[in-house]
């Protein structure tokens, strides 16, 4: 069955004491970013923006440490050849080990919380804009972590892994693939720019503008970086 | 029960499996031997599913994989070359994880989980990460896995090697027993596994299956030669002629 694995790679990354450093670094970093350079205390963060705006960034380095283990570590020890021999799908194997992954993360969202109400106790909380944040934040995880699984995939070498999930999620996070896509087209409509820009479907979230265009954007990469992840995983397979 | 036939498997230019046909029924015991890289692991990992073969199929109770994986390999137990096992889990944890792999409920665990317990001698180390253990009873644990769900074909890659000459005996007489009810099929390179299983033997060399036959005929066949002389007359034929 297929939660069976879920559970196993979720509490995979609590045997040794790599999730708590995880932990602790991301609420380090993020409340250094918000603080210091989002200058949390002077802006008006009635949707903490400050403190959601550095969070794709964040996640695209945390979250390749904790997907390096999730194909790699299977290819390195030999045991993806007990579980592509299991009696469940490829596709159910590679959902559970993403979805154990986005569990992780979103323990980590889970830290924001107490800045949350201690906010709300000094400010007038735009409470649908912080739905929205948090939404717009769980599908930026969601999308990292396909991206970081698909890398892990490639590699049997844990380090390989996760240098190649941070590659990939600076380069998603850090250009505009629409702009440069299109950059040599003709009568392209201009706003095709930023369809592909991870940037600006993640700052409709951050202001609140929640809409399909964005969410659609969100989902839909996440599953073509699942596809790749499981091309790669059940090549070798009939399913 | 499990037949194989004309199976194919291309790696590239390279064949690894040529043409490979036959069939096993419920009470034997297969012994695939062949030196090193005459195929032995390809057609396991072919039979388990790991492998997609190039041509031919493979047939369990009449299903293929494609015909309804779940069922396929439900009806298996595989534990492949080197025990590959999660570390950082305890031995309880591994065979709790591998019950909810197969879906079995509480008392079909607790029930297979004694027995597999008893038989492999695994309870002083039910509480020790896997990490921890000696090959002997990592294997055993391997072994245990690959159980725990009663499956009909139990498939064994290399499951001696390493072992020391009581826990093989241990391991032998485990194997003699399951296969009165269950069909065991191992891989090895080693001679003397199939003359103790008294098993059935299929030889494999360059991919091609080259003979098949019982462990008693190829003690016949070799008569006052050694079994290893046979098994190298038929895996280096032209070897053979020079020595001889």
């Amino acid at each position: 069955m297929w939660s069976s694995i879920y559970k196993r790679d979720l509490m995979n990354f609590f045997y040794g004491s790599s999730a708590y450093f995880v932990f602790a670094v991301y609420v380090l970093i993020s409340m250094i970013l918000a603080f210091f350079w989002g200058t949390y205390f002077f802006s008006a963060n009635q949707s903490m923006y400050s403190y959601f705006s550095y969070q794709p960034q964040i996640f695209a380095i945390l979250i390749p440490v904790i997907t390096m283990r999730s194909w790699a570590e299977e290819r390195k020890n030999g045991t993806i050849e007990n579980l592509l021999t299991f009696p469940v799908s490829g596709i159910k194997i590679v959902i559970a080990k993403f979805l154990a992954v986005c569990s992780i993360s979103f323990i980590m969202l889970i830290f924001s919380i107490p800045l949350l109400i201690t906010t709300s106790f000094y400010l007038d909380m735009d409470w649908g804009n912080i739905i929205s944040v948090y939404l717009g934040t769980m599908f930026a995880i969601m999308f990292l972590t396909s991206v970081g699984c698909f890398a892990s995939s490639l590699t049997s070498l844990p380090i390989v892994a996760y240098l190649l999930g941070l590659f990939f999620g600076l380069l998603i996070i850090g250009f505009n693939w629409g702009s440069i896509i299109i950059s040599g087209m003709d009568d392209i409509p201009f706003y095709l720019n930023g369809v592909l820009d991870f940037s600006s479907n993640y700052r409709d979230f951050l202001t609140g503008q929640l809409n399909i265009a964005s969410i659609f954007y969100f989902i839909s990469a996440t599953i073509i970086f699942l596809f790749f992840n499981w091309l790669v995983i059940c090549d070798r397979r009939i399913r | 029960m499990l037949e194989v036939k004309n199976l194919v498997k291309k790696f590239g230019d390279f064949t690894a499996l040529d043409n490979i046909n036959f069939s096993a029924e419920v009470g034997e015991i297969i012994t695939l031997l062949g030196p090193n890289g005459a195929g032995k692991s390809t057609l396991i990992r072919c039979i388990c599913g790991y492998l997609k073969q190039s041509n031919g199929n493979v047939y369990i109770n009449q299903n293929t994989l494609e015909d309804n994986f779940e069922k396929y390999l439900s009806e298996i137990g595989y534990m492949p070359e080197n025990t590959p096992l999660y570390g950082e889990m305890k031995v309880y944890e591994y065979l709790q994880f591998i019950a909810g792999i197969y879906k079995m409920n509480k008392d079909e665990f607790s029930k297979n989980f004694q027995l597999v317990v008893e038989k492999l001698e695994i309870s002083s180390v039910l509480k020790q990460k896997i990490s921890t253990l000696s090959k002997g009873y990592r294997r055993r644990v391997g072994i245990a896995a690959a159980i725990l769900h009663r499956p009909a074909i139990l498939i064994l890659d290399e499951p001696t090697e390493g072992l020391d000459p009581n826990q093989k005996i241990t391991l032998r007489n485990f194997l003699i027993e399951y296969s009165k009810t269950h069909l065991v099929f191992i891989s090895t390179h080693l001679l003397e596994e199939a003359e103790s299983l008294s098993s059935r033997v299929l030889i494999l060399n360059h991919g091609k299956l080259i003979k098949d036959t019982t462990a008693k005929e190829m003690k016949k066949e070799a008569r006052d030669k050694s079994l290893s002389e046979l098994f190298y007359k038929l895996t280096n034929p032209d070897g053979a002629k020079n020595v001889e």
